[in-house]
């Protein structure tokens, strides 16, 4: 029965790559509407595997991905419009500016000429990264280009953006500025994929979080009953505690 | 139905490609003129005919464009291998096979441009010497489109089974120069044919060899060369082959939806 709540849905996904490596092993979750789901784990626990998936870059081996009830390759095309991918590596095109890079990007998802304009005025304008607009991509540091390449993820107005560790790399300040961006994201009724090492990253902004270890879920709950059902008073202590328990089995 | 997505994408290969196009212009033009000063004077002073240079002419000008599209291999694979702008193409509205027959798309349109810039140019500094008496436009209209839509393809095709940046020399050493070199590129078939008939025969798997006796007929007349129709439609299906396997090497190559 498909809740009014959920806006994506994995069922029972197993990842075996091309290679032989198995990098889910049966992964079901929810992402609901206008939710930070927060997805953590250790190095090689699947998680860009995962958001891989659900950005539609990599096929699953067995299982399913839902959006409102439908599965999401019957009209993979239609699904691209509803989610924003915002990969680890900063990969805008170089040679472009910034504003050419995101007039592209409102192109492909058709967006009119006016529309591109608005929304990269908006974005420019939340993300204070107007007066970078005319600078090209390789003049900026890899901080910029994370802002950009999240602006870009935005500019259609999805309503999934995927955020594959959306902070490595970035100043303090600037990850604070994030943070806020993407509690506003919340508030707009977007729902986020926020896949993140930092888990005081993940204790502020997500809804829920899901841990994740050797391609399996080891728990998905909110951070306030995790830490209450561990007597921690940070996710990090719970994570740790976590680890050193799933390590000693 | 061919998506938005997929005509912004050359688009932008297209808005790209003029920050490079003096620089190839130059390059290609170097090349060429190099190849027919040689081989219209020189080469005529050691005995060979007249019309050896709008000979070379002919298959330099489809060599360059071959030569250019296969040095884009490496900022495929770099990304590829770094930042992986492909990644977030393959994200886009539109079916992810589509993202490569994009890259091979623009090889051709990119080669193409440069083609027709290096045939004006040629005109206006080399063709008052050379002899084009039998220049047919129809036909070099036709092999002009086949001949870049080849090179696209067969371009997507060599980056696709070339497994990283490491094996680059190697796809020059081992399978561009030996196609090219002796794929009639300073001599037609039915010489090689003469001289060699076993090389001959190996010669018609090579499909440049199509490229440039088509090349040449429409540039010299059909006198002398492989049937103009024949290679066309040699080559038509050589495009296709390189299409197939070129995509479905990359799509399983980056673990793409099928």
């Amino acid at each position: 029965m498909w809740s009014s709540d959920i806006l994506l849905s994995v069922k029972n996904v197993t990842k075996i790559y091309p290679g032989g490596t198995q990098a889910l092993k049966g992964v079901s979750l929810d992402i609901k509407k206008g939710e930070v789901f927060g997805l953590l784990g250790p190095n090689g626990a699947g998680k860009t595997t995962l958001s891989s998936i659900i950005a539609s870059l990599h096929p699953v081996t067995t299982g399913e991905v839902l959006i409102e009830s439908g599965s999401i390759y019957q009209d993979l095309i239609n699904y691209r419009y509803t989610i924003g991918l915002c990969p680890q590596k900063p990969n805008v095109d170089l040679q472009l500016t910034m504003e050419e890079n995101l007039i592209f990007a409102g192109r492909y998802f058709g967006l009119s000429e006016s529309k591109i304009k608005e929304r990269i005025n908006y974005l420019a304008d939340k993300f204070s990264l107007t007066k970078y607009l005319k600078s090209k991509a390789y003049m900026l540091s890899g901080g910029y280009k994370q802002r950009f390449v999240i602006t870009r993820a935005l500019i259609h107005e999805p309503r999934l953006v995927i955020l594959d560790e959306p902070t490595v790399g970035l100043d303090p300040h600037i990850r604070l500025q994030l943070w806020d961006f993407i509690k506003n994201l919340r508030s707009e009724g977007v729902s986020v994929l926020l896949t993140t090492h930092y888990l005081d990253e993940a204790e502020v902004l997500s809804d829920r979080v899901c841990i994740l270890d050797q391609g399996k879920i080891i728990l998905t709950d909110t951070p306030d009953n995790l830490k209450k059902s561990y007597g921690k008073d940070r996710l990090e202590d719970v994570f740790v505690q976590m680890m050193s328990e799933g390590a000693q089995e | 139905m061919i998506s938005r997505a997929f005509i912004e994408l050359l688009n932008r290969d297209l808005y790209l490609f003029r920050f490079d196009y003096f620089k190839a212009i130059i390059n290609s033009m170097i090349w060429l003129f190099c190849q027919v000063i040689v081989s219209n004077y020189i080469m005529s002073a050691m005995g060979m005919g007249g019309k050896y240079g709008v000979f070379m002419l002919a298959g330099s000008i489809a060599s360059v464009s071959l030569f250019r599209s296969i040095n884009t291999i490496p900022i495929l694979l770099n990304d590829i291998e770094g930042e992986g702008a492909i990644s977030y193409y393959l994200t886009l509205p539109l079916k992810q096979y589509l993202v490569f027959v994009r890259y091979a798309l623009s090889f051709a349109i990119n080669g193409a441009i440069n083609t027709i810039s290096v045939l004006i140019l040629s005109k206006l500094l080399m063709w008052p010497v050379l002899d084009l008496s039998n220049f047919s436009i129809l036909k070099y209209a036709i092999i002009f489109v086949i001949t870049h839509l080849f090179i696209g393809f067969l371009t997507l095709l060599i980056a696709a089974y070339t497994p990283s940046m490491r094996y680059f020399e190697n796809v020059w050493s081992r399978i561009v120069f030996p196609m090219w070199f002796l794929g009639c590129f300073q001599f037609n078939w039915l010489v090689l044919y003469k001289q060699l008939p076993t090389l001959a025969y190996i010669s018609l798997l090579n499909p440049l060899t199509y490229v440039l006796e088509a090349n040449r007929v429409a540039f010299l007349g059909q006198t002398g060369y492989l049937n103009f129709w024949v290679c066309c439609l040699v080559l038509i299906w050589f495009i296709m082959i390189a299409a197939y396997f070129g995509i479905r090497k990359f799509m399983r190559r980056l673990d793409c939806i099928c």
